[in-house]
Order: structure tokens, then C-alpha cells, then sequence
């Protein structure tokens, strides 16, 4: 079978140096080591069940993947295996795994996506929005004190200021987490539907505001002659008119993983965020070193990972920033949920915002 | 579109307020819960991924909750699920009822206008699990 092949080969190029182990954050906050997989599947155990259940703590960053000078994609590894297992991460995924359950439903069901947004919209556009589920995450995660609704009309507010009325297409969870949780079976009901839908459609542009549904699109679609944009990557500041006064503080960003090492895109949000006149200073760890949430798939939720945000939160921190912008919602989710701890009351004082709404807000295109 | 098909409906019935009233037969499940607020949204989910046509979900008034605020969980819960509900195009699917011991006596009546309700709505389009 196609992962056993891909096994095989990544166990060939593996020299073990320890490069991924040495860069990996969750080495810092636990004992988990790409390298020690690698190691451990090459001892004759090609269980592809098995490897999944040793790699379950990773992230799936890329940072490891980035380090490695044999070019070997560790995250890839781990996502062949979860996908071969048989569907065991999709019962670790937090919050009792509603989010999946939804997903699921969403597959069969008739509609997927809410389109009800703010703005103006055409469904005659060439362009159209993908907003993704964030109604979904406003319904059962509305305890961590962000209105995720407010980045879909953000966003389309911001697209109309460019002079575009988006289309909201019918479409469906994009199945990353799905994917990513090993239910390879249920994403596959999803872009097969999302595929098909864009390609009726006729649409030229997809934009995205979401790091994770930009990076599934990019990377596990094939929507070809579709051009799909991250909303960083769309917005044109010169039409934008940003109103250059600085009030809110400095101003700092959260590269997500999905984002910055998936797909490169690094230099679009800073780019908009200097010019929406903010004073802008990166992190320590910024860019390609970029430190994850911990929380991609919704897998991970526990201390080791806490840590590791209570570490990114630190480094905001350190450079005094007042307001930390990132593009990603789970990054969102679990950087404010870390802020509104009882024991961190009044530890990270500073304002945790999506980037469309905090450039929507500086334009004036906001709530 | 009616058919002479019983809509199959799974219940979570609260045990201090509604759970003597009820009674499971081929098409209807009852669930007994020691509180509405142990009904888990994913539960819900679940029922329907399963091929259950309609859930429905009893629990205690206001003020009346054996657990102080079991009931106010139920609510909130039940609320967004109704809502996530709506999203999928599944509204209606869902009944949640609030009643006291004395109501309670109404609920077989009011479990038949849900099942007239599903019925009116027609079978649910998940029908991928088995009840």
C-alpha cells in the first residue's frame, strides 16, 4: 500500500542526526521525539496503526520538517499514518469531538456552511469568500470570549472596500481536521462535494481567511485554473485607505503553522498590519520559528501543550505588545482560552485578535 | 411528503420529572438521564448520524432542578445544538421540553405531535448509521 512505500523511503533517509527532535516544541514539554519514531518503525514494527500512536503528541507543525537536511516531511509521515490506522486519533480530538460530529453530519447533510454575513455579496462574482466553520465554533466555543462570526463579516466588509462583492458559495467543512485526525474517509466526502461545488460554480478566485481551509485548499485539493488567496494576499493596502494613526499599542504576529511554513506566506499580513499604521514588532521566535499553539486538529489539548502557548504568550509578552494578531482560529481559540484563566488573570494583559478584524477595525469596515 | 412510516426518535428523558411518563417501544428509544444537563450535544449528534429521525430531550422548569442548574445547562446546550441544527438544514429535528412532575402526564401527547411533526418532515437524509 501507497503508506507503507511512503514509510519505507522516510525510514531510508532518516540518519538519524536528531535536526527534528533538537527544533521539535513538543521535545520541550515532553519526551516525544521524531527522530525515536523513526527509529522505533525501523525496529521491524511497520504497523502503520502503531506508528500513529507514537507519533500521536506531534503537532504537525513543520518545524521539523523545515530543520531536516535530508528534506524528509515528518508531518507527512505522521498524517499517513493516522490516515492508515484506523480512524484513533478522531476519539482524542477535544471537547468530545462535537466539532467531528458535526463534520460528519455536514457530510451527508444538505447544507454545510452558514453564508449569513455582514457586507455586500453577488453570486454572480468570480470571486468568491470562504469563511469555513466559523458559526460552528461560535456556538460551542463562545466560552472563550471570541466572536469568531466577526471575522466572516470582517472579511467581507474588507473585500467590499477592495470594490469586490464576494459569492458565498454552498460549500462544506474544508476537512482538515478530519484529515489531520486520521478520518481520511470523511475528508475525502468533503473536498470530493467542495471540489465539485467550486468547479460548477465557475469561479476564478477563492479567498480564505482562515489558515487552515487556505492550506488544505493550496495543498490537499486539486481546484485547478481556481486561484485560491489568503485574504492577506488579496488586500491591496493603497485601496484600502488605512487610517494611519497609531493608537493601539505595539502590535505583534502570531505566525500560524498552516500559514507561514505550509504555504510561505510570511510578508502579506505584516505588510497590511504596518500599514494600518500599528507599531509593529515581531517576536523572538517569528517566521519560520514560529512556536505553534499546540492545537492543530483540535488534538493535543493538555499541560505539555499549555506550555508551550504559556511560552508564546511569554515572548508577547516580553516585547510589550498590546495586541497579538493571528489568522489562524484555532491559534485564536487557544491563545484566549490560555489569557481567561483563573490563574492567569491579569498575567497576559494584552488583546488576542484575528487579523481581518483587526484590519477591518482599522479601516473602518469593522463592527 | 407522509408515508405510513413511524419517524424513529431517540429521547433523553430528565429521571425526576418525565422518565415514568414515557415508555420505548420499536420506533422510539427512551434514555433515562439522572438530569438534562448530563445530555451531551455530542449525543445528540450522534443520534442523528445514527439514522434517529428526531431527538427528543426532557428536563425540569426553571427552579425546579434537583442538581441546582442542571436545567440551565440543558438549555444553553440544547440551544446551540438546535442552532448548529438550523445550519445543517436539520431544524426541527430537535424537541426539547421543559416539565414538571405534574406536566409530565402530557408528555406521551406531546411525543406524538413530535412524531406527526417528523413525519411531515420525512425521512432524515442521514440515514448512513443503523438505529
Amino acid at each position: 500500500m501507497g503508506v507503507v512505500m511512503h514509510l519505507d523511503e522516510i525510514i531510508r533517509l532518516c540518519y538519524q542526526c536528531g535536526a527534528c527532535t533538537g527544533i521539535c516544541p513538543m521535545r520541550r514539554v515532553s519526551l516525544f521525539s521524531p527522530r525515536d519514531s523513526i527509529l522505533n518503525s525501523r525496529g521491524g514494527d511497520m504497523d502503520p496503526g502503531s506508528v500513529a500512536v507514537d507519533t500521536a503528541p506531534c503537532l504537525t507543525c513543520y518545524q521539523c520538517a523545515a530543520e531536516c537536511p535530508q528534506g524528509i516531511d515528518f508531518p507527512e509521515y505522521v498524517l499517513a499514518s493516522r490516515c492508515a490506522g484506523d480512524d484513533s486519533l478522531v476519539t482524542c480530538a477535544v471537547h468530545g469531538t462535537v466539532l467531528h460530529e458535526i463534520q460528519e453530519i455536514m457530510a451527508s447533510a444538505d447544507k454545510g456552511i452558514p453564508k449569513e454575513f455582514a457586507g455586500e455579496t453577488d453570486d454572480g462574482s468570480d470571486i468568491a469568500y470562504y469563511p469555513g466553520c466559523i458559526d460552528y465554533l461560535n456556538l460551542f466555543y463562545d466560552d472563550v470570549g471570541v466572536d469568531y462570526h466577526a471575522i466572516g463579516d470582517a472579511s467581507v466588509n474588507l473585500l467590499n472596500k477592495m470594490g469586490v462583492k464576494p459569492r458565498i458559495l454552498d460549500m462544506k467543512c474544508c476537512g482538515h481536521d478530519a484529515l489531520y485526525q486520521g478520518d481520511k474517509n470523511l475528508f475525502e466526502r468533503l473536498s470530493a462535494y467542495n471540489t465539485k461545488r467550486v468547479k460548477n460554480s465557475g469561479i476564478k478566485t477563492i479567498v480564505v481567511s482562515c489558515a487552515e481551509c487556505y492550506m488544505m485548499f493550496k495543498k490537499h485539493y486539486e481546484l485547478e485554473n481556481v486561484n485560491v488567496l489568503h485574504i492577506s494576499e488579496f488586500l491591496d493596502p493603497d485601496k484600502l485607505e488605512i487610517k494611519t494613526e497609531s493608537d493601539g499599542g505595539i502590535v505583534t504576529y502570531h505566525d500560524p503553522c498552516r500559514l507561514g511554513r505550509y504555504c510561505g506566506v510570511y510578508d502579506a499580513p505584516r505588510k497590511l498590519i504596518k500599514y494600518a499604521g500599528a507599531e509593529f514588532v515581531d517576536m523572538k521566535h517569528n517566521r519560520e520559528k514560529a512556536v505553534c499553539c499546540g492545537v492543530s486538529a483540535w488534538l493535543n489539548c493538555n499541560d505539555c501543550t499549555k506550555a508551550l502557548r504559556a511560552m508564546r504568550l511569554d515572548e508577547a509578552k516580553k516585547i510589550g505588545a498590546e495586541t497579538m494578531i493571528t489568522a489562524c482560529t484555532k491559534c485564536l481559540t487557544h491563545f484566549n482560552c490560555l489569557k481567561n484563566e483563573i490563574e492567569n488573570n491579569g498575567v497576559y494583559d494584552m488583546k488576542i485578535e484575528d487579523f481581518t478584524v483587526f484590519i477591518a477595525n482599522k479601516v473602518g469596515a469593522g463592527k | 411528503m407522509e408515508s405510513d412510516r413511524v419517524p424513529k426518535i431517540i429521547s433523553f428523558v430528565c429521571n425526576w420529572c418525565s422518565y415514568d411518563e414515557l415508555g420505548s417501544d420499536d420506533d422510539t428509544k427512551v434514555i433515562r438521564v439522572m438530569c438534562g444537563g448530563r445530555v451531551d450535544p455530542v449525543e445528540v449528534f450522534r443520534a442523528l448520524k445514527g439514522g434517529a429521525d428526531g431527538v427528543f430531550v426532557a428536563g425540569c422548569p426553571e427552579d425546579g432542578c434537583r442538581y441546582i442548574e442542571g436545567n440551565k445547562k440543558m438549555m444553553g446546550r440544547m440551544e446551540r445544538v438546535s442552532r448548529a441544527l438550523e445550519y445543517l438544514g436539520l431544524d426541527g429535528r430537535l424537541r426539547v421540553i421543559k416539565a414538571t412532575p405534574n406536566d409530565a402526564v402530557k408528555l406521551p401527547e406531546m411525543m406524538n405531535v413530535f412524531r406527526e411533526r417528523l413525519k411531515k418532515l420525512g425521512q432524515s437524509q442521514l440515514k448512513n448509521g443503523e438505529f
